[in-house]
């Protein structure tokens, strides 16, 4: 059996001999025999090695589950990125700049020609559009305007605005806010703003650094949740309207009285946005007060009613298009 | 000449310590530490050549132990080790029989004490001998570095072996045996490891440097120039060979560690050269002889005395021994007063008279230790003379009484008369002091004659005091024993001793001498009588 003590040079009897005491010899200062010891040695060689090499295919596997799941998550933002334009996917920016210049100081109702006229409203609306209504607070900074696009959905005004109620009545209201309220086909066309705010960053090349730099199955299982929770769909058809529909609530005088819901009378601007002509097509500035309606209807649904009324307000003003701004113009 | 085992003792080489048990003890004290005497032992148990003498017959009489303890001194190097005594003391009292061994050992006690440089090697190799010896029997204490001890060990031993190849090429006598056996070894690849493994213990490689040194003297740094390794060497080997060493060493159960492969390197060495080794346990007894034979001619010399190789001759010849003297009287610091003898031949009776404290016992012990030293083929303790090797020596001067006893003085002094016929041989000696001394002289006389007449029979050198004086001068006039020789101490002026011996028979013990001496005689017994009488009385007046 060869050795490393020996070398070509030893005298083979000296090798011989040195083979021998390898075969013979004691350990110095040992007390326990050395095949003992050596197979105390390999055994807990053997451990040590088997625990690398189970540490090492678990650390695989868990590695190319870590890898999979990287790759379906980047597959399946690529995909869903692949159905948008570089125009979808700056809606959102396009869209934030035209809503944090809203709280300024009001320039006066305007309807521009295509929002002129009987039915001129309607054919708008047809048109995929993205809505968000909000005191004028939530339209100072992103955060505000996010925590309002949150709170923010397909109300009664987009309701009753898309499909109107037959006359200015409090029972024709609620007819329609019932109605409204049990199917959603009217608001088909009209997206929230946070599918917009909530989904877009997915799809955009910081999220998928985020998803590369990911170590752990456990992060990637958090943006994978993420990811599913955003409803990419409904991003995606929220990336591809071009027109913005946002209501602002003017804050009202401090002694008004408030209904049970928060109702109360105050200014609203109504504005309708072409993203990408960067102009306003409509905007208008009203009045609501529940105090129009009975005291039955204001209890329980003041703000829908009110909603409901300014939605008719503004298709009136189309339709007759009596706006002093754009006659001014 | 057969060089496997470096005889000192005898002409032909004979392995006399048991090499098996002194191989095994060696191996014991190499790899611990503790071999509880290994050489003592050995030299103790070892084989003497074929010998007739019987030590029992001479040695306790002739306070042989006692002898070599004072006489036989070594000096090595300034020092005085302490010689194993018992193994000297068998080896003086069986002298070999074969006579080519006894001119073997006189040959070479020859030669050191006329050869300066041999003595001054033999004792270095002595001193050398020891010093592998301390190293081997040496007690290991507590953080002793064991691969830098079996290292001294090699060590030593590799001293030995060159010594004894280099130092002894001159010698004519049995020593050159050193020189054949030192050489075999060395020329041996066993020998050969052992020096590459000190080697490469030593300069495993060299470093060339160059060494700063700043304006104030002071060294600043060093730069190592260039690298050589011994190459040659076979234990020499590479960084990664060295490692992976190791790993081997650690995976087949040893430890981990440069010392580990050192270790097995010196075992294997060590297995390889320790059959050399071995003969060197034997050697030591060897040398020890030697040196404690020139040790008790140094000893004489300082008192004034000579010693000499006695020639050897045949029991028909004259004896002759000068300035003969007594070596045990040397330890004693007493004045030794050498004398001189001559016999007409070596195969007689003598008679020897005188009176008592005349030396007639220290002349028998003289001729018992001449007789035991010069058949050892060792120096005698006279100036010159020849001496008739024997087959046997038989011994009586002591007559102690036992508790368990038996017999009187006289049946004890019988029985070992008897005894000694038992198992006398012929041509022996034997040395009687105060022969049937133990009864009336009229009665003890008889058995005197008788026993010297038989004695007789035998062809003995045979040496015998007596103070049956008129007996003795009786047999001297009618020649009643043809082959009874007479001596007598030798008396001075004033009737005292002289301590020499001349032919004759005493007229006189000169009992009244020694009473005198010692206060013996009637005027000095009556004065002590009379004084413990008087300190008596006043005792019982006081009371």
């Amino acid at each position: 059996m060869g050795t490393f003590l020996t070398n070509p040079r030893m005298n083979r009897a000296l090798a011989e001999r040195v083979r021998a005491s390898l075969r013979t010899g004691r350990s110095r200062g040992a007390r326990v025999d050395k095949r003992l010891t050596a197979a105390l040695r390999l055994v807990s060689l053997v451990g040590i090695v088997g625990a690398l090499i189970a540490l090492s295919v678990l650390r695989k596997h868990a590695d190319d589950q870590l890898e999979h799941a990287r790759a379906a998550l980047l597959d399946t933002a690529t995909k869903k990125r692949a159905q948008l334009s570089s125009d979808d996917l700056q809606t959102l920016d396009r869209l934030t700049t035209v809503l944090l210049h809203a709280p300024g100081p009001y320039e006066g109702d305007k309807l521009a020609n295509e929002a002129r006229g009987a039915g001129a409203l309607s054919a708008l609306l047809e048109r995929p559009m993205i809505y968000v209504r909000g005191p004028e607070e939530a339209f100072r900074s992103d955060e505000t305007l996010r925590r309002a696009a949150l709170l923010s959905y397909a109300d009664a005004f987009v309701r009753c605005l898309v499909d109107p109620p037959r006359t200015r009545t409090e029972k024709a209201y609620l007819e329609r806010i019932r109605q409204a309220s049990e199917t959603d086909a009217p608001a088909a066309r009209v997206h929230r703003l946070y599918d917009l705010v909530a989904g877009l960053p997915l799809l955009q090349t910081p999220w998928r650094d985020k998803v590369k730099a990911a170590t752990e199955l456990r992060e990637l299982t958090s943006l994978d949740s993420e990811l599913h929770m955003a409803k990419l769909d409904e991003t995606i058809a929220a990336a591809r309207a071009r027109l913005v529909l946002f209501v602002m609530d003017e804050s009202s005088a401090p002694t008004g009285l408030s209904e049970l819901d928060g109702e109360r009378a105050h200014d609203v601007r109504v504005t309708l946005f072409d993203l990408e002509q960067h102009a306003p097509l409509l905007r208008l500035r009203r009045h609501v007060d529940p105090a129009a309606f009975s005291d039955r209807g204001r209890a329980s649904r003041a703000t829908a009613l009110d909603a409901c009324a300014l939605s008719l307000d503004v298709r009136d003003a189309t339709t007759k298009g009596d706006t002093t701004t754009e006659a001014a113009r | 000449m057969d060089a496997a085992v470096p005889d000192l003792l005898h002409a032909t080489p004979m392995t006399r310590i048991d090499m098996d048990a002194t191989q095994l003890a060696l191996t014991l004290a190499f790899a611990s530490g503790v071999s509880g005497g290994l050489f003592a032992e050995s030299l103790d148990r070892a084989r003497l050549a074929p010998s007739t003498w019987q030590p029992e017959s001479f040695a306790a009489d002739l306070f042989l132990s006692q002898f070599v303890g004072a006489c036989f001194k070594i000096r090595a190097a300034g020092t005085a080790p302490l010689a194993s005594v018992t193994h000297l003391v068998r080896v003086l009292s069986r002298p070999p029989s074969d006579v080519r061994s006894v001119e073997h050992r006189r040959a070479i006690v020859g030669e050191l004490a006329s050869n300066a440089g041999l003595r001054s090697s033999l004792e270095k190799l002595y001193v050398l001998l020891n010093r592998f010896r301390t190293l081997l029997e040496g007690a290991r204490g507590a953080g002793w570095d064991l691969n830098r001890r079996q290292l001294d060990i090699l060590q030593a031993g590799g001293e030995i072996i060159e010594c004894m190849a280099q130092d002894f090429v001159t010698a004519r006598s049995g020593l050159s045996r050193l020189a054949l056996f030192g050489q075999r070894v060395m020329a041996g690849e066993p020998y050969q490891s052992l020096c590459d493994l000190l080697r490469y213990d030593e300069n495993l490689a060299t470093l060339d440097l160059k060494v700063g040194v700043g304006a104030d003297g002071r060294i600043r740094g060093f730069r190592i120039v260039a690298v050589e390794t011994n190459e040659r060497n076979p234990f020499v080997t590479s960084t990664w060979r060295r490692w992976l060493a190791k790993l081997e060493l650690f995976v087949r159960g040893f430890q981990f560690g440069d010392g580990e492969v050192m270790a097995r390197l010196i075992d294997a060495v060590f297995e390889g050269i320790q059959a050399d080794f071995v003969p060197l346990v034997q050697l030591l007894g060897d040398v020890e002889f030697y040196l404690g034979a020139l040790g008790f001619a140094e000893v004489a010399q300082a008192a004034g005395l000579e010693v000499c190789l006695p020639d050897l001759v045949n029991p028909m010849e004259r004896l002759r021994l000068e300035g003969l003297f007594n070596p045990l009287l040397l330890s004693m610091g007493m004045r030794v007063v050498p004398c001189n003898l001559t016999i007409e031949r070596h195969d007689t009776t003598t008679l020897i008279t005188g009176p008592n404290s005349g030396g007639k016992t220290r002349l028998l012990q003289s001729l018992g230790l001449t007789q035991i030293l010069g058949q050892a083929g060792l120096f005698i303790p006279a100036r010159a003379g020849s001496i008739a090797l024997c087959p046997a020596l038989v011994v009586s001067l002591i007559q102690e009484t036992k508790a368990d006893q038996a017999e009187g003085r006289l049946g004890v002094e019988l029985v070992r008369i008897r005894a000694l016929f038992e198992r006398l041989p012929r041509g022996a000696m034997v040395i009687l002091d105060e022969l049937c001394s133990g009864t009336n002289p009229s009665e003890g006389e008889e058995i005197f004659e008788l026993v010297v007449r038989m004695l007789t029979m035998l062809t003995p050198q045979v040496f015998i005091t007596t103070h049956f004086l008129a007996f003795a001068e009786t047999l001297q006039k009618e020649r009643r024993i043809a082959e009874l020789r007479f001596l007598q101490v030798e008396l001075g002026a004033n009737h005292e001793p002289t301590y020499q011996f001349v032919p004759g028979v005493a007229k006189t013990s000169l009992a009244g001498h020694a009473a005198a001496r010692l206060g013996v005689t009637a005027e000095q017994l009556m004065a002590l009588i009379e004084k413990n009488l008087s300190k008596l009385d006043a005792t019982a007046h006081a009371g």
